[in-house]
């Protein structure tokens, strides 16, 4: 902050009374986090390492025994690991998308100019405020358990009013995982808000300078437009990613991850290991396995990014 | 006895410098303005007495403390600031009483203090509103009221008037200078308007390219310009400048320049620039301000300054005159005249410059002839 | 707005009308399950039951709100979640205010590399700590207690949030502060009284946003909790639908009791949420 110049170094040199003092008060009013980030950080990374190398029955910790990578290789041939993780991939391959795609759209639409129209905006966020950001909550999980239901449920009843055969949804194997991901849809309004913020944010001027120089709708969309919000995308793409990946309270509320562990989502999974039969090691060993996957994709999306994402004033190429 | 000195200040951000050297003192109850243009370092000198950025070399003593390595807190020191920076959230009262409450002054004393700077400035009756509530000029009071309630030793203001119009600006102009005639108070002024440092100030400091150009009262600043920064700097219409070539020979200054002749005793002169005329160079700036130039009615053997009007402006009670003159054909020369009968815009005219009034300036250093003793 | 032209330049027939049909379809996505929740909330013990299905019952029976309250100590449970959640929303604000004013104002040396680790935590999914923060709050013999739930909120307080607040913390002036510098106050009074009433939109934002996310959480008391009556409101749903399985129109009706009071907050403070919300993500 403060360049020792030639006349400094003459007058034998000086410290600035202010940086001092901002070196203890940022360090101060950092300690909460500082502390927070070391015990339940920090700290139970390192631990949740450790203890997958471990066979550590919770009831008789002196039993504890150091297995080296015994965990991991059972985690290797564990089919149903595999399928849980398979679940899990799935789920994220329907729902990221389409949160994406449907947002988008959605936001184009709503950013229009007209009567009513914040009359749908305060529609689309309605989910919003009943389950909050994350979009997972209980009470939106039983409503939708209510709605898949077969017999009596609204989703049902509505194919039956316009003459289509009723479906299983979450009674279904096949159907549970794409059924879960439309009811994540439900929750679409926050991306949507996300790149709504950006719309409002785009420079009228390049738009105008678009239409004066003849572009069409179409084209001013797909040049201009769609590049301005890569940077909305980009954020709603790892928000959604990290999101599917530790789906539970719903799979849990509505399924307990059937039928026939259809909808055995990892995190079930990981969390039957933990609490159910006891296994921390394993668990761990699985934590630290979603670890390394979600880490691998979440790097690879941000290398792939500098391709695809502008930051305002650049251009796009093309 | 000086209030406030400021020894060899030095401000570097990154390869830009603000701030060169710069040295000086203010007395005890007087009102230093700090003249400039922006990004001539009169800002950043300022909030280096303010403590609230860091000197990169030099001192700073007031009332004979070292004040450059404390925190803003520790240096009495209290500012205004050009945006007001008021707290928005409180009452125009607790934006007053902050500054006692932070010193831990007892509530009552609080209480009388903020009373008594509140009917200083007549906002005594706006005590309950919040700034947002206020007009700009109440808001700018109530920003001199939280310096004034902690009756520092020093106070420092960064352009406090910019943001009024202009009426406004005048009136505030006098207050400011009645409450300083009251107060007492040492007070150093950043500002870059010439008209508020010229009425305003026991002593301006012109700054231009974070060096200290000129420290000098208004009259000395505007008759005996140290160079031609402060010269061009100071005044409205500017003064006229010209280059030419000059001359001293039997007694008789001489100055050349394509339609351009002006030949007068050296004895004519002001007697500060007759002085240096040993040391003159060739190539000069010939200076001269507005009201010591007119239109030649009759001829003059020692003037032949022959232009063209282009435009003549109504000031009131006078008239000002643009001259185009051949030797100075992107600066037409101004010279005030009686409103009474102007010549006509495109015709011809003479000029005659009253010697007294001209003053020379190196071209290669921009350094006034003569002027005397260095800035400071 | 440069969009609408989007949907001028072209045939205003056909967009307007596809404006519209888009819009009101994707509406009836989002309304008919709130009003399928609410009819089913006040159906009747056969009507819930009942074969074809009708979205509002013919008889409302509004005693049900009372009766689902009735057979889960809804009550308790919602007094817990309001604790949980209220004292998680204010530790949140509170500590992620302080890290993100450290690191927007105070610019010292290591402040970079504690910038680049909260931005990589952002990223961490959260099932790697669960099993290690499950032993670890054992080992401190907070099991069974609502200590898990609360104290992490109070020293750090979600990375996000620092981020976020960073953002708008930067956006502020600097004047307010040195004038209070310069006014005697020290950094605590500086950073209480001066800076945090400037940011009061933003950490609305946060705090509701945090105390919604709280109230709605539900692995957390999962793991931690024991006794019913400790349960918060998600738990006690859960665990009321394993007792009563088809009592949908009881589950229904606490349901909507149980998100009330979100949406309430989320009503009063919806101004200062989305501007919150904007302002922080265009300057992504």
């Amino acid at each position: 902050m403060v360049r020792q110049s030639q006349a400094a170094k003459l007058s034998g040199g000086r410290r600035d009374p202010l940086r001092r003092r901002n070196q203890l008060v940022a360090w101060g009013f950092l300690s909460p986090w500082a502390l927070g980030f070391v015990l339940f950080v920090l700290g139970p990374m390192v631990l949740s390492l450790v203890v997958s190398f471990t066979d550590y029955p919770i009831l008789r910790p002196a039993q504890t025994r150091f297995v080296g990578l015994e965990n991991y290789e059972t985690a290797w041939n564990d089919d149903l690991l595999r399928h849980s993780l398979a679940v899990t991939l799935l789920y994220t391959a329907i729902a990221v998308p389409a949160d994406l795609v449907v947002g988008l759209v959605l936001a184009l639409i709503m950013n229009v100019r007209a009567r009513g129209v914040a009359v749908f905006r305060t529609v689309f966020f309605l989910p919003i405020m009943i389950s909050g950001t994350g979009g997972a909550s209980v009470a939106v999980a039983l409503l939708w358990a209510f709605v898949f239901q077969p017999r009596f449920g609204l989703l049902n009843a509505v194919l039956r009013f316009v003459n289509l055969p009723p479906q299983l949804w979450v009674a279904s194997t096949k159907q549970v995982v794409p059924s879960l991901a439309l009811m994540s849809l439900w929750s679409v309004g926050r991306s949507m808000l996300v790149y709504l913020a950006g719309l409002q944010a785009l420079p009228g001027e390049v738009m105008l300078a678009a239409q004066v120089d003849g572009a069409s709708s179409w084209r001013r969309f797909w040049q201009i437009t769609l590049p301005l919000l890569t940077p909305m995308v980009l954020f709603n793409l790892i928000l959604g990613l990290i999101g599917a990946l530790q789906t539970f309270t719903q799979a849990y509320v509505i399924t307990q991850g059937g039928p026939r562990d259809a909808s055995l989502f990892y995190l079930i999974y990981l969390y039957r290991n933990a609490f159910t039969y006891l296994d921390m090691g394993y668990a761990s060993a699985m934590a630290w396995i979603l670890f390394a996957l979600t880490l691998a994709l979440t790097l690879l999306i941000f290398r792939t990014a500098r391709k695809w994402v502008f930051y305002a004033a650049e251009p796009p190429e093309r | 006895m000086p209030n406030l000195v400021c020894s060899h200040l030095v401000k570097h951000y990154r390869d830009v410098v603000a701030v060169e050297d710069l040295s000086l003192e203010v007395a005890d109850g007087e009102f230093l303005v700090l003249l400039g243009a922006s990004g001539s370092g009169k800002s950043t000198a300022l909030r280096m007495v303010a403590g609230i950025e860091a000197p990169d070399s030099g001192e700073i003593v007031l009332g004979g403390r070292r004040v450059d390595e404390l925190l803003p807190r520790d240096r009495d020191v209290a500012m205004v600031f050009q945006s007001y920076a008021l707290y928005a959230h409180m009452s125009v009262r607790n934006n007053l009483a902050f500054p006692l409450r932070c010193a831990n002054v007892p509530r009552s004393e609080i209480a009388v203090r903020v009373a008594e700077v509140a009917e200083m400035l007549s906002i005594g009756d706006l005590l309950h509103r919040r700034p947002g509530q206020l007009s700009g000029g109440q808001q700018q009071r109530v920003a001199l009221g939280r310096a004034i309630v902690r009756r520092p030793a020093l106070f420092l203001m960064d352009e406090p008037l910019s943001n009024l119009d202009a009426k406004l600006r005048a009136r505030t102009r006098l207050e400011l200078a009645r409450l300083h005639r009251r107060l007492g108070a040492t007070t150093m002024y950043v500002t870059h308007d010439q008209v508020e440092a010229l009425t305003m100030g026991d002593r301006i400091a012109v700054l231009d390219g974070g060096v200290l150009h000129q420290l000098a009262t208004p009259e000395e600043l505007y008759e005996h310009p140290a160079d031609l920064v402060v010269a061009e700097f100071v005044g409205s219409p500017p003064m006229n400048l010209l280059a030419a070539e000059a001359s001293v020979s039997d007694g008789r200054l001489l100055m050349v320049a394509e339609g351009f002749r002006i030949d007068v005793p050296v004895g004519d002169l002001h007697p500060r620039v007759a002085a240096g005329l040993d040391r003159l160079p060739k190539a000069v700036l010939v200076g001269a301000r507005p009201e010591y130039v007119r239109p030649l009615s009759t001829e003059d053997a020692n003037f032949s300054v022959r232009g063209r009007i282009e435009r003549v402006e109504l000031l009131g009670s006078e008239r000002v005159l643009w001259v185009d003159l051949a030797a100075s054909p992107d600066r037409p020369w101004a010279a005030r005249v009686p409103t009474a009968t102007p010549p006509a815009e495109g015709s011809a005219v003479s000029l005659r410059v009253e010697p007294a009034g001209l003053r020379l300036f190196a071209s290669t250093t921009g350094q006034a002839i003569g002027v005397g003793e260095a800035p400071r | 707005m440069m969009l609408r032209t989007h949907t001028i330049r072209a045939s205003a027939n056909t967009s307007t009308a596809v404006v519209w049909a888009v819009s009101l379809a994707g509406s009836a996505f989002i309304i008919l399950p709130i009003v399928f929740m609410v009819g089913t909330a006040l159906k009747s013990d056969s009507a819930v039951l009942s074969v074809p299905v009708q979205l509002i019952p013919g008889e409302p029976k509004f005693s049900n709100f009372s009766k689902a309250t009735q057979l889960i100590p809804f009550w308790r449970q919602m007094a817990n979640s309001v604790l949980v959640a209220g004292m998680g929303a204010i530790g949140t604000v509170l500590s992620s205010a302080m890290a993100a004013y450290a690191l927007a104002r105070l610019r010292v040396r290591g402040m970079r590399a504690v910038f680049t680790i909260i931005l990589v935590t952002i990223l961490l999914p959260s099932q790697v700590l669960l099993v290690s923060q499950f032993l670890i709050f054992k080992g401190l013999g907070w099991y069974g207690t609502y200590l898990p739930l609360i104290v992490p909120s109070w020293l750090g307080g979600g990375t996000f949030n620092i981020f976020l607040l960073r953002q708008y913390f930067l956006t502020l002036p600097r004047e307010l502060e040195q004038a209070a510098m310069l006014d005697g106050a020290g950094p605590l009074r500086t950073f209480f009284q001066v800076v945090l009433p400037q940011a009061a939109p933003a950490l609305a934002a946060v705090g509701v946003l945090d105390f919604v996310s709280k109230w709605n959480d539900f692995l957390g008391p999962l793991i931690y909790l024991n006794e019913t009556s400790d349960y918060t409101l998600p738990l006690g749903l859960a665990a009321f639908r394993g007792i009563y399985d088809t009592a949908w129109n009881y589950l229904m009706a606490a349901s909507l009791l149980s998100v009330l009071p979100c949406v309430v907050l989320f009503l009063v403070a919806q101004r200062w949420v989305v501007r919150g919300f904007a302002v922080t993500t265009t300057k992504g």
